[in-house]
């Protein structure tokens, strides 16, 4: 009965890191778009850096995604979606974009 | 005998992480949608109109609470603490509920203002990609109302401690994805 189930090593430390982490990221991105440090494609990338920032430090801190045993399937698991997410979303964004500027009147 | 009772956690929370990627995908599709139908206003209010980044920042520390607050939960049901475990849970319910009560205090604003889902394509992937996330806040809320009962009830044991990892991992995913809804719809939109 008493037999820990846990996979990984939980910590409070961990959690309370990656909540300040997490929250310190947030004002970030917040403060970038309220004083207008950067603007257009630059404002785009660097927040999407800090947002996936953010989801890594959430995935390492919260949900121990690096900490499994020996062949990591779940991180593999995930880098495999991003794989095709990456594929999925990108190629949405360029595809109809492309689509949206054929597609325009020729004055 | 733990050694089978071992084995079955680590396959079930497998099992759930594999859930919790394809989920990972349907908002990725979602967010997908919205860049794409992101300008397509149609002649009515855009993401500038309608959205406030104060609210979509406190939206945003809400939900880190929920995720801090679930993962310390978990981590007392795995040390066999009944009330800590209890209390954390409960807060986490609580939080998420605030945090849902002003997604549909979003939607009222916006539907106050005259504007539907109806109206434009920028309208329709909103208020999908919010509609979707607050059902996956709903049901979340609905199953860590249901687990806190039955760890209440029957103890911690094997079942017990593979559901409330499980509860844990779906808050945590929950909070991963609204940091990008939040990056890409309020942050970007408003820009």
């Amino acid at each position: 009965m008493g037999h820990v189930y846990q996979t990984w090593n939980t910590s409070v430390k961990r959690l309370v890191a990656g909540f300040i982490l997490s929250f310190f990221l947030l004002f970030l991105m917040y403060g970038l778009v309220t004083y207008n440090l950067f603007s257009g494609f630059t404002l785009c990338f660097v927040m999407m850096t800090i947002a996936f920032l953010q989801a890594a430090v959430q995935l390492f801190c919260f949900l121990h995604l690096g900490s499994e045993k020996s062949p990591f399937w779940n991180t593999v698991l995930f880098v495999f979606m991003l794989a095709i997410m990456l594929i999925v979303v990108v190629g949405s964004i360029w595809i109809m974009y492309n689509l949206d500027y054929h597609m325009m009147m020729k004055n | 005998m733990s050694g089978a009772h071992q084995e079955d956690y680590e396959k079930t929370l497998f099992g759930f992480w594999v859930y919790l990627i394809t989920d990972f995908m349907l908002f990725g599709s979602l967010i997908a949608v919205y860049i794409v139908l992101d300008t397509n206003t149609f002649g009515g209010p855009s993401a500038k109109d309608l959205f406030n980044i104060p609210f979509a920042l406190i939206q945003s520390l809400l939900m880190l609470s929920v995720a801090f607050a679930s993962g310390m939960g978990s981590l007392k049901a795995h040390e066999r603490n009944l009330r800590s475990t209890l209390s954390y849970f409960l807060i986490a319910a609580f939080i998420s509920s605030v945090f849902l009560v002003r997604i549909f205090q979003e939607f009222g604003h916006v539907q106050s203002l005259g504007f539907s889902w109806k109206d434009s394509g920028f309208l329709s992937a909103y208020y999908s990609l919010n509609g979707i996330f607050g059902l996956h806040v709903i049901l979340g809320l609905i199953w860590t109302v249901l687990c806190l009962i039955f760890v209440y009830i029957k103890g911690f044991h094997d079942v017990s401690l593979k559901r409330i990892s499980c509860l844990k991992m779906f808050w945590q995913f929950l909070n991963i994805v609204w940091v990008f809804v939040f990056a890409i719809v309020y942050l970007l939109g408003v820009c």
